[in-house]
């Protein structure tokens, strides 16, 4: 069995996973918010830059975006990147583009009937955007958004690899001592596994709530 | 003259769905446009406020050129009021404040004075006590109400109706034609694509029959009824059955 030391040694470094998360998905719901009013825009060379963006950042493994920016941005930028900087750079950076994605998607989803309705009234295209389109295609989206975040909180055991000490590298620290495997990557593997149950155990709860306020979806 | 369109043309890729339309309407006439499906009558409907763009001929309204290059279209829209088909409310709202969105937003009316119009409107559809309601818990013929209280909030001079009573069931298109029978004491120029004959007969003052693309007849409902002129309008109302 591992003591409660070594137990405790592993937890810690899930603080940095929640860090990385959390961050990434503030900054890339902006930026991704951002992204997809400019994929939108139709101002052609606008939109074009989005899609690439996008297109860069869903086309590269995330482990090669980390690794190449975390040691790539000194010899090409001459920029000292930590392993946190790096990390909540990267992470916030791709998610951005699945993010927006994801609202571009809620936004096309959006009934035409509800843009020609917003016409006939007169609203103008920012208007239309942020009292009848986004509202909708936010609770839409609501779903797909949280699976982003359960993504994310994933996908962050791979910042280990830039030598960030969260939970899978304080594993790796740890079963490097005392080879004891099953115990050290089992306790890994349970403790992602109650976190995300959890998260979407909450998600559940928020969609739900989020219904009810608002009436169901159609008309 | 309050609209008028002189040869106008709309293409959809290769299909040509209006072939030279040309219409005087005067304020507050009340107008039934009929037809076959895929004459061009909700197509027409739609270029009077701009959700169709005509490739080629010209709208003045109020003397405008709406089609003109520095034209302003939300100018256009605040006059113009539409009803459509599967009533378009925005889900997310409430009744109050569908109503209320454009008023406070496109007219610039205090919260207070667009929520007091919005009840009376409320109460001329019969929907005094549903304000807080959400589009979904109410039937068909109530959201359609609901939507012409939305449209006539912006007071507008001219209403189109895109086929107002075809997604409701028979007992509820009863309901909204009262209430569009009530709006020609508001004397606000009407144009309605409708299906209902009832509208055609006991509302609308003149006529339009429409056929691959053209207006074929301009006349009274009357006349149009008893005596058409065309053998499509003929072959037209053996269809339907009258």
């Amino acid at each position: 069995m591992l003591t409660k030391n070594e137990i405790f040694h592993i937890l810690s470094g899930l603080s940095n996973n929640v860090l990385v998360t959390v961050v990434a998905v503030c900054l890339g719901t902006l930026l991704g918010a951002t992204i997809c009013m400019l994929r939108l825009s139709r101002i052609a060379p606008l939109a074009a830059l989005a899609r690439v963006y996008v297109s860069i950042f869903r086309g590269i493994p995330l482990l090669i975006q980390l690794v190449f920016v975390y040691n790539g941005a000194k010899p090409a930028l001459g920029l000292d990147l930590s392993p946190l900087e790096a990390s909540l750079l990267v992470f916030s950076m791709n998610s951005a583009a699945y993010v927006s994605e994801i609202f571009r998607a809620g936004i096309t989803s959006i009934d035409k009937g509800q843009w020609e309705a917003a016409d006939s009234l007169a609203l103008t295209r920012f208007q239309k955007m942020r009292y009848i389109i986004v509202p909708q295609a936010i609770q839409k989206v609501s779903p797909a958004l949280v699976n982003e975040l359960i993504n994310l909180f994933k996908e962050s055991a791979l910042v280990s690899v830039i030598t960030l000490n969260d939970i899978m590298r304080q594993a790796q620290n740890t079963v490097s001592q005392n080879y004891k495997y099953f115990e050290v990557y089992g306790l890994v593997a349970l403790t992602f596994y109650i976190c995300v149950l959890t998260l979407t155990q909450i998600a559940r709860l928020l969609e739900q709530a989020l219904n009810k306020s608002h009436g169901v979806n159609d008309d | 003259m309050m609209i008028k369109l002189q040869d106008v043309h709309l293409h959809f890729g290769a299909h040509h769905a209006l072939r030279g339309i040309n219409l005087d309407v005067k304020q507050g006439e009340v107008i039934s446009i009929l037809g076959p499906s895929g004459s061009g009558k909700s197509t027409l409907l739609r270029c009077l406020n701009l959700l169709e763009r005509p490739t080629k001929g010209k709208i003045y309204i109020d003397g405008d050129n709406i089609l003109g290059s520095h034209f302003d279209v939300t100018r256009l829209r605040r006059h113009v009021g539409m009803i459509f088909q599967g009533f378009n409310l925005f889900p997310h709202l409430t009744v109050l404040n569908n109503i209320t969105l454009a008023p406070q937003n496109v007219r610039g009316l205090q919260v207070e004075d667009a929520e007091e119009r919005a009840h009376a409107l409320l109460k001329k559809v019969g929907l005094y006590n549903q304000a807080h309601k959400h589009p979904n818990q109410l039937s068909g013929g109530q959201k359609q109400r609901v939507a012409i209280a939305r449209a006539l909030a912006m007071e507008p001079n001219i209403l189109l109706l895109d086929e107002p009573t075809s997604a409701l069931d028979p007992e509820m298109v009863k309901e909204v034609m009262c209430v569009i029978q009530t709006l020609q004491e508001d004397n606000i120029t009407m144009l309605a694509v409708s299906h209902e004959m009832s509208f055609a007969k006991n509302i609308a003052q003149r006529l339009l029959f429409m056929d691959e693309g053209q207006i074929i007849e301009d006349t009274t409902p009357n006349a149009f009824f008893n005596n058409p002129q065309t053998t499509r309008a003929k072959a037209f109302l053996d269809q339907i059955n009258y």
